[in-house]
Formats: structure tokens, sequence, C-alpha cells
């Protein structure tokens, strides 16, 4: 995967390794970086001859350059050593000397200086890289109450290294993978070695080696890449933006993958249950953690069952109303034009609408469609009697159900889902319902991810524990 | 990648497609929107001429009803309206009265059940028929024989709690001390060998006119005999002991004029319980009640005080003969009135004397007034209050 690309050898000079001829250097490197105007070339006069260096704009630390150097390789007076090689020996401990062009080029990509010496054989990379990104910030998505508040940025070793921190073991490990022929992103696999599920190990990095990408620019383009079923509205893979998640999940035998240029770290294999898992629930104590748990499965269900609950309720199973309740509900619709299906359907989108424009909208203006959305549906809808008011009830009791689920990518298939079921209610009643759950049900007993059962372990051949899923157990005996 | 998609699923979009249009297309619904229902909440049925029945029907009015935003409070708003037909049978009139709906009619949450005088008196056997056999029915739906002028203004009555009479009268019953006696267990009485049905009484002399609306109570019972005619109805107390020999009191207060005392006591009853001990010698059939429970003492007019406790065991015996008197009162007025085993003496002497009643199944009905009976009530008074004469 690493070696295969650099540059065609049939078009390109058959030059392939540093000559100690500088200016045949700087010839070759000319050619492969033609019309990169980012890559900057400077050669200068040193105590030793000519010196290139060659380095990208806003990858490299100029100033660190031209301090450790160029003013050591330009000041002759105290010329003890004798040559390049040794003067820079004395700024930098570490640093590589390359031959293989190939090589070169890809360290140069990376944001690492490449220094040509006049009669070197080879180029002497340094590391001097610096370049602009976000620093650690609180976790946006994933907030919580108690708790670490940092959240991973864009940049890898930042992310790896707030993993790291974590774990004082060698046990850790961190395997590297770059994919996407444009990109070349550095993947890393990470994972406890004595945790962790070897047949599913292989079978991540198995998956993540055959990626035929060009372009890995998210997570998600990983994500996609190694699911199981692409088709299934149902996440196979967890994502997380917060350290102390990864580290549970690592913990717990998962495994992690980072992913260049994406806050977002993967989590496999995942289960149904995660999706209710908040990153506060083993930072708060475990009674009043399981009583929310409970809370949010009830609310996950209503979320999903609400609306098509209604609809099945009130135009087919009327006799199941209590009295009171039905004759209100009635007065409500009294006049209004639409079946109670149309009309569900008609607010659940208006409310999809309302999301989904709060959610892209600039914050300035985010809250005026609030204040149109609650005011033009809530109000007066309801007071022209286009949309009955128990409706509206229902849907925002729906959608504050569906903020519940802790794991935006878990709530994300049952927004569709609902949809479904409002039809199947709306066409069949309450046995439309069932069996609309029946399917999804169907659905999530088959579904694994990386060969685990999706339910697990609550629905699995293997021993049934509901210990962090529908409670979460006290951490002491 | 789209058409890719479409074509890699043809066949289960095709499936989809079929499915779907299976649904939709063939009008195979029965959706109603539930402002498409006219609410049935009550009938009146009574007999009319040539042996008809009239029926009438109380619907909602949702939009009458204060539940709703802004139509609350107006007092012209009547909440219902009354509907009626003349059939042979119920079925038909409901379909007259459908006729002069222009919503469907939807039984299914019926509260209540007003049957006329004159219609129970000619039997009521064959009307049930049509409730148990049809689906829509509920078998919650409270049942009441009407009596008085103009039986049929109970539908029209506008109670100041409920927008509904149907409903006040179900909740009327609810928390008198006849208690819910739902339909239910007049089907259960009516299907049983010997027990005779009851159910309670509304009379319209008792409606009274208040300001905000009408009140009206029910505190007696009717009793059917065996082929569901009405027999009689009882005077308020005899339906109390009634009830209580049946075990389906609601709520009992016993008040008990205390000679010993010269005054009265009244007490709340609790834990009730009714054992029914029956008997055969040469032909003789002897019913042996016990009534037992406990009482907690409310109101104290007699002059004892109630912390001694030789007081009070005075006040428990003449309070518990006084009762057996009145429960034997009553039971002897039901034997030589109207003659129908409401209390369940034959089915216990069906599982008391199973042998012997092969013998006495047939011809019970006569033997039912000749019945000696002997009442035993014991109640114990195990609370008095705070304090022990009265103040």
């Amino acid at each position: 995967m690493t070696e295969q690309h650099t540059s065609d050898p049939s078009d390109k000079p058959v030059l392939r390794t540093v000559s100690p001829d500088r200016t045949e250097n700087e010839k070759y490197l000319n050619q492969v970086f033609d019309n990169c105007a980012d890559i900057v070339f400077r050669s200068f006069n040193s105590c030793f001859g000519e010196i290139l260096i060659v380095y990208v704009d806003g990858l490299a630390d100029t100033k660190e350059l031209d301090k450790r150097v160029i003013k050591p390789l330009t000041r002759c007076e105290d010329a003890n050593d004798s040559n390049v090689r040794g003067r820079l020996d004395g700024e930098f401990r570490s640093k590589d000397e390359l031959i293989e062009f190939q090589e070169i080029v890809k360290r140069i990509l990376y944001g690492e200086t490449a220094v040509f010496a006049e009669g070197l054989p080879c180029a002497i990379m340094i590391q001097l890289i610096k370049f602009e990104h976000r620093s650690v910030s609180e976790p946006q998505l994933e907030s919580s109450i108690r708790g670490p508040r940092e959240a991973f940025t864009e940049v890898l070793q930042t992310n790896l290294s707030l993993l790291r921190r974590k774990f004082n073991t060698p046990e850790l490990k961190m395997e590297e993978v770059q994919i996407g022929e444009l990109t070349r992103t550095r993947v890393m696999v990470s994972y406890l070695a004595d945790e962790v599920n070897m047949e599913i190990l292989a079978k991540v990095k198995e998956k993540l080696t055959s990626i035929k990408s060009k372009a890995i620019l998210d997570a998600n383009y990983i994500e996609e890449s190694i699911e199981g079923s692409s088709f299934s509205l149902f996440p196979q893979i967890q994502n997380t933006e917060r350290p102390d998640t990864v580290a549970a999940s690592v913990i717990e035998g998962k495994i992690a993958i980072f992913v260049d240029g994406s806050p977002n770290v993967l989590l496999a294999p995942m289960t149904f249950w995660s999706g209710f898992q908040a990153a506060d629930d083993h930072y708060e104590r475990f009674l009043y953690v399981s009583a929310v748990r409970i809370i949010r499965i009830v609310l996950f269900i209503l979320s999903l069952l609400l609306p098509s609950f209604y609809v099945a309720l009130t135009t087919y199973h009327p006799q199941m109303i209590p009295n009171t309740l039905l004759i209100s509900i009635a007065a409500a619709r009294e006049g209004v034009p639409f079946p109670t299906v149309i009309e569900t359907f008609i607010m659940e989108i208006m409310f999809e609408g309302l999301r989904e424009a709060g959610l892209r909208l600039p914050r300035a203006v985010g809250s005026a469609v609030s204040i149109v959305g609650a005011l033009v549906i809530g109000e007066s809808a309801v007071q022209a009697g286009f949309i009955s008011a128990p409706i509206v009830i229902i849907v925002a009791s729906t959608g504050i159900a569906s903020f519940a689920i802790p794991r935006y990518n878990l709530s994300l298939p049952f927004r569709l889902l609902r949809f479904l079921l409002l039809g199947l209610a709306g066409s069949l009643g309450f046995y439309g319902i069932a069996a609309g759950t029946t399917a999804i049900l169907i659905h999530l007993c088959i579904l694994e991810s990386f060969g685990v059962p999706y339910l697990a372990p609550l629905a699995s051949s293997k021993k049934f524990s509901a210990e962090d899923t529908l409670y979460r157990a006290p951490k002491k005996g | 990648m789209i058409p890719i998609l479409i074509r890699i699923y043809l066949k289960r979009l095709t499936a989809a497609g079929i499915v779907l249009s299976v649904l939709l297309l063939t009008g195979c619904w029965d959706r109603t929107e539930i402002n498409h229902y006219a609410f049935w909440m009550g009938t009146f049925m009574d007999r009319a001429k040539d042996n008809e029945i009239r029926v009438s029907a109380q619907i909602a009015v949702p939009s009458q009803i204060g539940f709703s935003e802004g139509s609350s409070g107006s007092g012209e708003d009547q909440g219902s309206i009354v509907v009626s037909a003349t059939a042979p049978t119920l079925l038909a009139s409901c379909q007259l009265i459908q006729d002069k709906l222009p919503r469907r009619l939807f039984i299914g949450h019926r509260r209540a059940v007003f049957i006329g005088q004159s219609l129970a008196e000619s039997g009521i056997r064959d009307l049930m028929d049509m409730y148990t056999r049809n689906l829509e029915t509920s078998f919650r739906t409270s049942v009441f024989i009407v009596i008085g002028e103009k039986p049929e203004r109970v539908l029209e009555m506008k109670s100041p709690f409920e927008p509904l009479s149907s409903s006040a009268a179900v909740d009327i019953e609810k928390y008198s001390k006849n208690g819910d006696k739902s339909f239910r267990d007049f089907i259960v009485a009516m299907k049983n060998e010997t027990t005779c049905p009851v159910l309670s009484v509304i009379n319209t002399a008792d409606i009274e006119n208040k300001k905000a609306g009408q009140v009206f109570e029910i505190n007696r019972l009717a009793i059917f005999n065996k082929k569901t005619q009405l027999a009689g109805i009882l005077d308020p107390e005899d339906s109390l002991m009634a009830l209580r020999v049946m075990a389906r009191l609601n709520q009992h207060i016993v008040t008990q004029y205390i000679s010993k005392g010269d005054g009265y006591v009244t007490l709340f009853e609790s834990n009730q319980r009714t054992r029914i001990q029956t008997k055969i010698e040469g032909g003789q059939v002897s019913v042996h009640i016990k009534l037992t429970g406990t009482g907690t003492l409310r109101e104290n007019r007699t002059k004892f005080d109630l912390l001694d406790s030789k007081a009070l065991a005075v006040v428990q015996k003449e309070l518990n003969e006084g009762l057996s008197k009145e429960v034997l009162k009553s039971i002897n007025k039901v034997q030589s009135t109207y003659g129908t085993d409401i209390f369940g003496f034959g089915d216990a002497i069906h599982q008391q004397h199973p042998g012997e009643w092969q013998k006495l199944k047939g011809n019970w009905e006569q033997t039912f007034p000749h019945v000696k009976v002997f009442v035993d009530v014991n109640l114990h008074i195990v609370r008095i209050g705070a304090q022990g004469s009265p103040t």
C-alpha cells in the first residue's frame, strides 16, 4: 500500500536515488513537484558549499528552520565540524538520511524538511513540522455533566496522545495503515492486546487493507467501507469524539480506528445497547444512571411508536381510548380537513424540516427558525383548523423523546422507521404496527457487527447479561 | 449509482410495489376518522305499540362538550342530542337511527342502557341477545331500570358534573351503595340456573332541578324473575339488606338505635363476609346466613362512654341483634312478595347438597318462598375514634 505510488517511472527521469550532484536532485524534484506552488525550494551558500532545502509552505516551522538549520550552516567562523552532517548533528539528535526519492517525496509532503548538500549522496530529513490546527476543546455532541471534558481534534497525533495518556501499558497497541491513493490518510487501529478478540481484529484489519478508495476525508469513509450490511438502517460501527469513551470501549475489547483529519474515532464492533450508553453513565452513581437508562429506553420506544400508535388508535381502534379522552380528541379534530395519517405525516415532515434547518443554519438565524416554527406550527396551524391540537402534542413529544437517545447515529434509523411504521399504522392499524415492529426485531436479531450479534448480550447465544445494557450495575461487588 | 441499485433490487421493488398497491388500492380500509363517528353514549329502550321497541340514542356532540378549548362555559350547549326510532328489533331501530345521522354510529363507548318499566315487565331476555351477540358492544356498560313518568327524560337530563347524563348515571351508581352492577353481572345472573338478576333503578320522580343542573339518586334495586321479567322494585332499605346478603354492597354505613343507650350510633362496616349454610331436613329447606364484618364507629349519639369496653359490648350486641332482624325482614319480604331467588340460595344448596338438589331444582320457584331463613349478624367494632363519650 505504501510503496507503490509516488511517480510513474515511465514518463519520469530514471533517477530514483539521490545523486551527489545537487543540481540534478533539484531538477528531479522540480519535475516531481511540477506546478506545486506550495513547495518551497531554498538554495543558499553555506560554509559547505551550496545547500538546497525543500519543504511544504505552511507545514514547516520556518522560524526554527532559520535558527537551527540555516544559521548554523552559514556561520563559518566557528567551523570546527567537517561537514553538513556534523553541523546538523549538533542541532538535531534524531534525523534520517534517505537516498530513495520516493520516500523523500513522501516525507516532504508530510511536512518534513529535506536538506540536500553538494556532494552528499543522501537527503537529511529534519522534523520541524508545525501547522495550524484546532486545539483540544470540549465535546460538542457528547457533552456530559461529570467526567473529562476533552474531545478529539482533527490531528491524529493529538488524538493518539489523548488515548495513550489513559493507558500506562504497552498492551495498548496502535497499528498504522495508510489508505487512499490520493490522500494517503494515516489510519490507526488501536486495541488492548489481551482484551481484543483476535478474530475480530483480523477481520477489521483485512477489511481496512482491502479498501480501494481514492480519498479518505473523514472517518465515515472508513465506516461505510468496512461495515458488514451497508443497506441496513442501523449503524454497525459506533463513533465518538470522547477519548474516555474510546478508552472504556478498548477495555471492553473493542477496536478503535483513528483516522487522520477526523475528530471522530470509530469503535467496532457496535451493539444496539451501546446506543443507550451515554458518556457520563459511569461517572454518576449507578442507581441514578440505571433509572435514567430505563427512561431512555421508554423514550426510545415512544420516539419510534408514538405517532403510529396515535394514528392506529384514533382511526382503527377507538374502543381502546378512554371515554373522555376520545371525546376531547373528537372535539379537537372537528373540522380538520386531513385524515389523521396525513396530518401526522405533514407535522412529522415539518418537524424534521425544523430540525434540519436548525442544524445547518448559523446560530444567529437558527433561533429565528425555531420561533417561526413554534408560532406557525404550534399556534397558527391549530387555530386555523388545518391541524388538530393532539397531533402537535404527539409530534412534539416524539421529538423530545427522539433527542433522548444519547448516540446520534442510533437515533437516525428510528427517525426513518417512524415514517415506515406511520404508513403501516395508517393502512393496517395495530396489525401494521405489530408487523412492522416484528420485521424490525427480526432484522435486529439477524444483524451482526464484525461477527458479534447486534443485540448482544441480551439476545445472543452467549451468556445473557444486562449489567451495562438495561441498567448499570454498581462498580463495587 | 442509483440506476445500478434499482437494477439489483428490481425484484424486491416490484414485490414491494405490489404489496403497497394491494394495501392502498383495494379499498379494504376500515379506517374511520374519529370525527366521522357519532358516539352513542347512552340508550333508552321502551315498549312501543304493536310489540315494537322504541330506541332512543344519546349521541355525544364533541364540539359542544366543554373539553375543547373555547366552547366551555356557555350554558346553552347540550353536549348531546337524542335520536329515536321504533322498529321490531333493536338493530333495525339502530339502522333507522343511523339514517338520521351524518356520521357513523359507534356503540363501543356506550356507558349506559336505560330500560323503561313496561319493557322490563314484559321481559328483556331477548333484548340481551343482541348485546351478547354483537361484537361492538362493551360489557362494561351499566344497565338501569327507569320508572316514573316520562322515563325517556333520563337521556336529556343535564348533570352539573358530567356533560352526558349516561356518564352521570354510571358515576352515581359507582359511588352509591349499589356499586357497579354492570351489564356483565346481569348476564351472569341471567344465565344462572336459579339466581335471579338485579339492576339499579332510576326514578324520574326523584329528579331534582337545581340551578346548575339536574340531580337524581340511585338507591333501589329492581329484581327480576327467572324469565327476566321485572318482578318488583325494592325499597331503599330492603335493597341495602339484599345487597349486604349478596355481598355486593359497595360501602355499608349502619345506623342503629340503641335502646339501652337512648340514641343512635353510626358505623362504617368493612371486611364484609357472607356465609350461607343450608340444611335439608324432611323436605324442609332451611338457610342459615352468617354475616360478619368489622366496624369503625364514626358517630355516637348514645349516652355511653365507649372507651368503656362493657358499654361497647352492649352497643355491639344490640347493633347485631337489630341488624339481624332487619336483614331477616327484608329476606322474608322478597320471599313472600316477589318469590325470586336473588340471593343465590339455590346455588348454595346446589353446592352443599348436590344429591338433594336434583329433586329440588325442578320446582325451586315454588320452594323458595317457603325456605326457613335464620340470620346471624356478627359485626365487630374495632375502632371507636379518638374519644369515648359524645361531646
